[in-house]
């Protein structure tokens, strides 16, 4: 079974998220859920760190690319933090997402 | 107070050496077969009759040894049924247990007994006597009447006699009793059979040390929802029904230690805190190692334990692994912080072997011997045969005078062919990733090579769970085969791809091509079949 783990930080109104583990088909919408019940009313920014995540597929991707479309339609800043080097910065790298 | 209404037998109407050879006769042949309880009922209702008393009971030492309690009562029935406690010291029966000498009272009243339900009852006279069995004291035997009566030496030895020999048959029957319920639990906790891992062979033996001595020796081998493989073995000091339970929680506690991600040093610091908590006094040896999901590096941590040995296919020698043993679970202070774990490799081919110290300790030999002689034995090999080996040059015919566990894993030899077939259900994309690693690695494939492969593997394999099948089920094939310095990737299905509906179709497909040099998507009325093709930039693939 596809395991991730979320970590939550906040600091006034802006929210750091991190992400770990694995995100695929059987845990995308639980991720998917988990980040959005961390947005409240109040929230200026997000940071979403994927730089611990050892695999990323394509429905992972797109809860990340809807996820950020989200937020910033409610004018909320959104970033995401994937170096290049990590399993995650290589899949965003190869699929040319721009979140 | 007079001594008329007390009841004193006249000794012709005793005849009591006839009696106590009639009872024993009668207690030796036909009871045999009673389990305890029964065969307490049997011998209180007799006594009554040849004492010619109202009550006969019969308490036990409770588990803190602190306590009687009754368990078997005639004529005073209420007196089991209520459990009745009496500390050992105090009241009627408390003394009897405390100074472990016959004890008679004529006149009960509430300064000298304790049981409410004796006094409640009108019981007048008791006598009672102590069970002991090989220098144990078990218990307390005592009849009651409730006339007055006064009790002759005559009678305190006819009940000593029959108290002594309802002490031997508890013990006896509660030893057989333990030690059937020893087996059940040791089978209870060795594993059934191994589980099934892929890319490593496993095989273990368990033989408890003859006679008395039923031990504390486990092993266990499980998986994590990560990918890890984890191996335990451990000899908690001590034999019997106790040491068995305390290897029960110590192995429950590890599972869920592991189960929450710490590394082995930490599970080993935990447990050894549990175990001086909840079970102090206690001590056990204990090697714990985890194997990463790629089955490359194993981790181990070592509470006093002997050392594993590790053996590799290159010229085929066997070496004792260096790992620092720290102290045994459950002896020194709480050690939180100074435990160790040691990171080994384990190329493909390659053994790891754990065992108990039953393996190789020889009366009147020095370790290092035993150690050495195991050395000499072990070999990289097939991990069941390799048991069997061990088992027959160390252990031979000898009958073990400690309990023998062993457990020995072999990461499997890389294959020039690879397959898994698994449900097409989400559930299953962790599992075709974590073989697609362990085949990669297996080979050598860089890091990279690895990593676009899985991605791209994964967005085939996930695209035909999600498309392949509607709401049937089915299943998916994966395949990886070596040849020439490439790999190539497999996925199959025997159903028909939907069109995509969320959008992130195409991005799946261009993960796909960009993760590999070549992709081909063959679709028929018999299925899908994806074929991807990836030069390794390094690594001699079988």
């Amino acid at each position: 079974m596809t395991d991730a783990t979320l970590t939550l930080e906040t600091h006034d109104n802006d929210i750091r998220i991190g992400l770990a583990g694995e995100v695929d088909m059987a845990n995308a919408d639980k991720i998917q859920q988990q980040m959005a019940s961390a947005i409240t009313n109040d929230t200026m920014s997000v940071t979403v760190d994927v730089a611990d995540l050892r695999y990323i597929d394509s429905t992972g991707l797109r809860v990340l690319a809807s996820f950020a479309a989200r937020l910033r339609s409610i004018d909320i800043e959104f970033t995401l933090i994937a170096p290049a080097t990590s399993p995650a910065g290589r899949v965003i790298e190869l699929t040319g997402l721009n979140v | 107070m007079a001594t008329e209404g007390i009841d004193a037998r006249p000794e012709e109407h005793v005849g009591l050496e006839h009696q106590l050879q009639r009872f024993e006769a009668l207690t030796d042949a036909g009871l045999a077969y009673l389990d305890t309880n029964d065969l307490l009922v049997e011998l209180l209702d007799r006594l009554r009759d040849v004492l010619e008393v109202d009550t006969a009971a019969v308490l036990q030492m409770d588990e803190s040894e602190s306590h009687l309690v009754a368990t078997v009562a005639r004529g005073i029935e209420d007196e089991a049924r209520q459990g009745v406690r009496i500390p050992v010291g105090h009241g009627f029966a408390g003394q009897i247990a405390s100074d472990r000498h016959p004890r008679i009272i004529e006149h009960v009243d509430n300064g000298n007994v304790l049981s409410p339900v004796l006094r409640r009852k009108g019981i007048s006279s008791l006598m009672g006597v102590p069970l002991i069995s090989l220098g144990t004291l078990i218990g307390v035997l005592h009849v009651g009447t409730f006339r007055l009566r006064r009790f002759t030496d005559a009678d305190v030895e006819l009940l000593q006699a029959v108290g002594d020999q309802m002490a031997l048959a508890i013990q006896a029957r509660t030893s057989i009793a333990e030690r059937a319920a020893v087996v059940a639990l040791q089978r209870s906790l060795m594993p059934a059979y191994l589980p099934q891992v892929p890319g490593l062979s496993a095989a273990a033996r368990y033989v408890p040390a003859e006679g008395r001595a039923l031990g504390g020796d486990w092993y266990d081998l499980f998986t994590l929802p990560n990918g890890q493989v984890c191996v335990a073995i451990g000899d908690v000091v001590g034999h019997g029904l106790r040491a068995a339970v305390v290897m029960g929680r110590l192995r429950s506690a590890l599972r869920a230690y592991a189960f929450d991600g710490f590394t082995p040093d930490e599970v080993l610091a935990r447990l050894h805190r549990k175990l001086q908590h909840f079970e102090p006094g206690e001590m056990a040896t204990l090697l714990y190692a985890t194997f990463d999901p790629s089955l490359e590096r194993v981790a181990l941590s070592s509470a006093g334990h002997l050392p594993p040995l590790v053996a590799t296919l290159d010229g085929g020698t066997s070496s004792y692994v260096d790992i620092p043993p720290d102290p045994p679970l459950g002896v020194a202070p709480d050690d939180l912080a100074s435990r160790h774990t040691t990171t080994i490799e384990i190329p493909p081919g390659g053994v790891l072997c754990m065992y108990t110290d039953g393996l190789i300790e020889r009366r009147h030999e020095p370790l290092d011997d035993g150690l050495a002689r195991l050395q000499s034995t072990f070999v990289a090999d097939d991990p069941d045969e390799l048991c069997t080996s061990l088992m027959s040059t160390l252990v031979g015919s000898d009958e073990p005078r400690d309990d023998i566990a062993v457990i020995a894993l072999r990461r499997d030899v890389p294959r020039a062919h690879n397959a898994i077939v698994v449900p097409a259900e989400p559930a299953s994309l962790a599992l075709v990733r974590l073989a697609m690693r362990r085949w990669l690695a297996g080979a050598g494939a860089s890091a990279e090579d690895t990593d676009d492969l899985v991605v791209a593997v994964g967005e085939a394999a996930a695209n035909a769970v999600k498309h392949a099948y509607g709401a049937q089920r089915g299943t998916v094939e994966v395949h990886l085969d070596f040849a020439a310095g490439e790999a190539i990737a497999r996925i199959r299905d025997t159903g028909s791809w939907r069109r995509a509906r969320e959008g992130n179709h195409g991005r799946g497909i261009l993960l796909m091509e960009r993760c590999s040099d070549d992709l081909r998507i063959a679709q028929s009325a018999a299925g899908t079949e994806v074929t991807l093709r990836r030069k390794l930039r390094k690594g001699v693939p079988p």
